[in-house]
């Protein structure tokens, strides 16, 4: 359908001239500004890759050491040591010891506290006859004669 | 070295490589040069593009199976180069496909190394003017003599699109001779 040997007229027929130039010398030295342009990223590649290189034995060296001291750290203040539970008491420090209370009086609140330490008294109050403190206090021993009570 | 097979070859080799590739550049610096040109209009831009055409064409040599020959497979990729380069400035400076064919004109206005004259600066507008495919098929065609088949390779389109396209790039480019001959200033 489209046959191109005669569709083009006089004109374009006339002006089949490259009409576009370029610089002086333009040719002589593109081999060399594009092997340049080859070599730039090689270079810097090459330069990166070489500090890593350099940079990985240290690297692995400190990665070493920071398991290393993250394990030893762990050990020396983990509760729980390698000989078991029954000796942890025995090796416990007295430190430790008033941690462990301490974190078990801040644990309970003021009332279980307070009905913990007068739980006893009052048992002890209600379980004694009043008739026997009422003797007591009317007995109104002085204290030489207190003394020769206990001495016998 | 003196064939494409045998540059093939020296390319693969790590040895002769870079003597290779050398080669390649001097063999067909001029002729991808002018292709680019043609597509940008622009002798700075033809050298920005050349110069990532062969840096493309060096990252790509080992992948390249030759399952076409090399002169189509350099062609293909100073095409994508040129055309990529052009939209790249159609992002940065334009809108519209108008945009573009007036930044092509400008283009030519301002290369200092364009030698042509009038009738020559009116052709060369009428090309800058058609649609980006109609252009590059135009130049091919007309200028560098191209056969369609190759075209056809480079291009990845049928002959007969080709042949369309080239006839109403011949069209538009006479009418718009025709209609702007009048203007020109015959000493």
């Amino acid at each position: 359908m489209y046959e191109e040997e005669n569709i083009e007229s006089e004109f374009l027929k006339r002006h089949k001239t490259n009409p576009f130039r370029t610089p002086d010398h333009y040719f002589d030295t593109i081999e060399d500004r594009i092997m340049r342009g080859i070599e730039q990223p090689m270079i810097t590649k090459a330069k990166s890759g070489r500090i890593i290189r350099f940079l990985k034995p240290a690297l692995g060296l400190a990665a070493s050491l920071s398991i290393v001291y993250l394990l030893v750290n762990y050990s020396m203040n983990s509760p729980i040591v390698n000989t078991g539970t029954k000796t942890e008491t025995a090796v416990s420090s007295p430190s430790d010891l008033l941690d462990n209370y301490t974190l078990n009086l801040t644990s309970i609140d003021d009332n279980t506290l307070a009905s913990a330490i007068f739980s006893d008294e009052t048992s002890n109050i209600a379980a004694t006859n009043p008739d026997e403190i009422l003797a007591f206090l009317a007995s109104n021993l002085n204290d030489v004669e207190i003394y020769s009570e206990i001495q016998n | 070295m003196t064939n494409d097979q045998q540059i093939l070859d020296n390319l693969k080799d790590p040895s002769t490589k870079e003597l290779a590739f050398r080669y390649l550049i001097s063999k067909y610096k001029e002729r991808l040069y002018w292709h680019i040109r043609k597509i940008t209009m622009n002798h700075d831009d033809t050298d920005d593009v050349l110069q990532n055409t062969f840096i493309k064409i060096w990252n790509g040599i080992d992948s390249f199976r030759a399952e076409s020959s090399l002169f189509t497979w350099l062609y293909r990729i100073a095409t994508n180069e040129s055309i990529t380069f052009l939209n790249q400035r159609k992002r940065k400076m334009m809108s519209s496909l108008t945009d573009e064919n007036e930044y092509l004109i400008g283009n030519l206005q301002s290369d200092t190394y364009f030698d042509g004259d009038e009738w020559q600066m009116l052709l060369q507008k009428a090309i800058a003017i058609l649609p980006e495919k109609q252009r590059i098929v135009f130049n091919m065609k007309y200028f560098d003599e191209i056969k369609y088949e190759e075209m056809s390779e480079i291009l990845g389109t049928s002959v007969g699109a080709l042949k369309a396209s080239y006839h109403h790039a011949v069209k538009k480019v006479e009418e718009y001779v025709k209609s702007n001959e009048t203007r020109i200033d015959f000493q």
